[in-house]
């Protein structure tokens, strides 16, 4: 069993300690129970891989987020709603591209 | 038809989109690509079609592609989509292009989204989409 100090925000706190008294009343090491858990839960979705279904796109200009969407259609839908010029747009997917990968032997250097 | 052979090769026939842009390639019909599980991209395609689809007016990413000799070579690229009017399906994906190359080659990013049965025996491809349309 590990023990840590961490620092929360007051209303974070406010809220968690609502929470161990309604799930675990005033027995002791209920604080730790949700904590676990909660922290279960965040590990679980953090691993989880994304499914190739999932994936979902953002458009960057200048590096701010001006649009998301789940299809690119959508993601374009959205940016000519919102009058956004494409030219120079990033697309960026939930589904990072890998940096190196093989070719095939189709591919030949030029 | 959509996917035969051509010669030994198996290939598909698909349009590629870039909606950001507006713009597709072929403008009317369809394009032969060439299925290339030795391949671990989306799609391949020549600079001429990249630029086509004005994918080289959105800003691009690059990565490094092992050559079937080792080699390496960058590839640069963007999101795309690709159709399979046959199958009435659409994926999105990576699209990249590099210096010289001169046709559509389609890689496992976009085959793992298919049930794929290359036949030589009575040369026939069957092709499926994971997903229904």
């Amino acid at each position: 069993m590990g023990t840590i100090t961490i620092s929360l925000d007051d209303n974070i706190e406010k809220k968690l300690r609502d929470l161990v008294k309604r799930m675990h009343g005033s027995r002791k090491g209920g604080l730790s129970k949700v904590i676990e858990s909660a922290l279960e839960n965040y590990f679980a979705s953090v691993d989880s891989p994304i499914k190739s279904d999932e994936a979902s796109f953002k458009a960057l200009k200048e590096g701010a987020v001006v649009a998301e969407a789940n299809t690119l259609e959508d993601l374009a839908s959205i940016l000519r709603k919102i009058g956004i010029e494409p030219r120079g747009i990033r697309i960026i997917s939930s589904k990072p591209i890998r940096p190196i990968v093989h070719g095939g032997y189709r591919i030949k250097q030029s | 038809m959509g996917s035969y052979f051509l010669d030994n090769t198996p290939v598909l026939e698909i349009e590629i989109r870039n909606p950001i842009m507006n713009k597709a390639f072929p403008a009317e019909g369809k394009v032969v690509a060439v299925m290339d599980t030795g391949f671990e991209g989306f799609l391949l395609v020549p600079q001429d079609i990249f630029e086509k689809l004005s994918l080289n007016q959105l800003a691009l990413d690059g990565r490094r592609l092992i050559l079937a000799d080792g080699q390496y070579t960058q590839s640069v690229g963007t999101y795309g989509e690709v159709v399979v009017p046959n199958l009435g399906v659409k994926f999105d994906g990576f699209i990249e292009t590099i210096k010289g190359v001169e046709e559509i080659v389609i890689g496992t990013d976009l085959i793992e989204n298919m049930k794929l049965i290359l036949d030589y025996c009575t040369r026939r491809i069957e092709v499926e989409s994971c997903k229904k349309p």
